[in-house]
């Protein structure tokens, strides 16, 4: 903390703007050239970016004049993340120290399976195991996603059996483990705006849906991603068990949305912060026209939807206000769909290599 | 990989007297960084690659021993701390620097 207290000090004392939205983000606008840095980092990792590399270099020397630093020009890999440049100027995102770990310590006995989860799984196998050996490999999963969408959905059906696992879910586990040796290459791409030095307001592009009642306790499943402007990839994706207990599947539908509306909130509000405004509103894809009507259509009657209607006015009022927009997209069309539920098949494939960035 | 759950690394903090610390000031210098979030880092990367800007990295070496003893503090003069390093407890020793979080009641007012 002290460490965190002097750092951020100097860099304040050097003219970065600390940002509102989160401690440990620092900018610098310079209108007179131009300029935008961005500087966040992790406990003593920092990472910079910048449109001028000349601010880099400054930055190197006001950070030398308090710190010994050890600088990295040419970065290739931050927080244990690989980051390999390719030649359209996108980043891959790769983690294979991790996963070379995983695979030395569980993948042995292991084949390559084609998909990290199967849709029906026999559950005569009902021995509890040690919950120890259970959170140790989970734990190891879940720092993977970052640049695994992919098994995030099974990850996230794995980690609500964490507290009394199987033998049957340790096995799920492992099949996640076999779907990495067979595609241990992929990660996610995060691509470059293809049009060359275009500072045009930013569009966000949200796919988002829920499944209703599609666990065990009748808890439904979020899963949202989105895109940033014209790249083709999702730079963010979540799968997450819903909290509350959905009473319909327009209950579970629009606490996905309230959940995504809460984050857009938070990614707008970061962007102005630095400068780099999001275009209003954003378009958030969405499959269920019940939901669409009761948020969109303020005339609507919400009779059966009253015991969740601080969701309905809420999002009411973010379209009022004109920071969201809801649109209808067929359900076969809506990539986020792989994140709320176990799927296989060619619909697997194509989403995640959508939400991926995968050219195929 | 470990045969069973064995602990392979300790972090420790010195916690004297721990029931008569009180909030503030005892604690309230929290021992922990804060950390940017998962969204923070991935929008910022994202916007840094979308927008090709130039990119490095910096890893401050060890980040720990900037933690300086607060000079408006009385300085510190301690047995445990002379015997701990292999010194004549009646030498006196001043802290000047410290880790994680080692700020409490007994080091404020020895």
């Amino acid at each position: 903390m002290d460490y965190y207290a002097a750092y951020s000090c100097h860099l304040k004392e050097n003219g970065y703007e600390q940002s509102q939205s989160d401690p440990c983000l620092f900018y610098k606008i310079d209108k007179s050239i131009y300029s935008r840095t961005l500087v966040w980092f992790h406990v003593d990792d920092t990472l910079i970016s910048s449109t001028h590399p000349t601010e880099i270099s400054s930055f190197h020397q006001i950070l030398q004049t308090k710190f010994q630093v050890t600088a990295n020009y040419d970065v290739t890999s931050h927080l244990g993340i690989s980051l390999e440049k390719l030649e359209d100027g996108s980043v891959k995102l790769h983690q294979p120290k991790l996963l070379k770990e995983i695979f030395d310590d569980y993948g042995s006995t292991l084949s390559p399976s084609p998909y990290p989860a199967r849709v029906y799984t026999n559950t005569t196998n009902n021995v509890h195991i040690d919950q120890r050996k259970y959170l140790r490999l989970l734990g190891k999963l879940m720092y993977l996603v970052q640049s695994r969408p992919d098994i995030s959905t099974a990850l996230s059906y794995a980690a609500t059996k964490s507290k009394h696992p199987t033998e049957e879910d340790y096995k799920q586990l492992l099949r996640i483990v076999s779907y990495l040796m067979n595609t241990a290459e992929k990660g996610l791409i995060l691509s470059s705006n293809p049009q060359e030095d275009n500072f045009d307001q930013l569009q966000l592009t949200c796919y988002v849906d829920a499944a209703y009642l599609s666990h065990l306790d009748a808890a439904s499943h979020t899963g949202y991603c989105i895109i940033l402007g014209r790249s083709n990839n999702c730079f963010y994706s979540k799968s997450q068990k819903q909290k509350l207990i959905a009473t319909s599947s327009t209950h579970a539908e629009l606490r996905a949305v309230y959940e995504l509306t809460l984050n857009l909130i938070f990614i707008s509000n970061l962007f102005n912060e630095i400068g780099r405004p999001v275009k209003l509103p954003i378009i958030i894809f969405e499959d269920n026209q019940p939901t669409i009507d009761l948020v969109e259509d303020e005339t609507s009657k919400i009779n059966k939807s009253k015991h969740y209607l601080m969701i309905i006015q809420f999002l009411r009022e973010q379209v009022r206000e004109g920071l969201i927009k809801l649109k209808k997209i067929p359900t076969e069309q809506n990539i986020s769909n792989v994140l709320t539920k176990i799927i296989t098949g060619s619909e697997f494939h194509s989403s995640f290599n959508t939400i991926m960035g995968q050219q195929s | 990989m470990l045969d069973a759950f064995t602990v392979d690394k300790y972090k420790v903090r010195i916690c004297a007297c721990g029931n008569q610390l009180n909030d503030n000031p005892d604690y309230s210098n929290p021992t922990y960084s804060p950390t940017a979030g998962m969204l923070v880092h991935s929008a910022s990367l994202q916007l840094s690659i979308y927008d090709k800007m130039h990119m490095a990295s910096f890893d401050t070496v060890a980040a720990y021993l900037y933690q300086q003893y607060p000079q408006h503090l009385k300085p510190l003069y301690l047995k445990t701390v002379a015997l701990a390093c292999g010194l004549d407890p009646d030498v006196l020793c001043r802290v000047s620097k410290y880790l994680y979080g080692l700020l409490c009641r007994l080091l404020l007012s020895p």
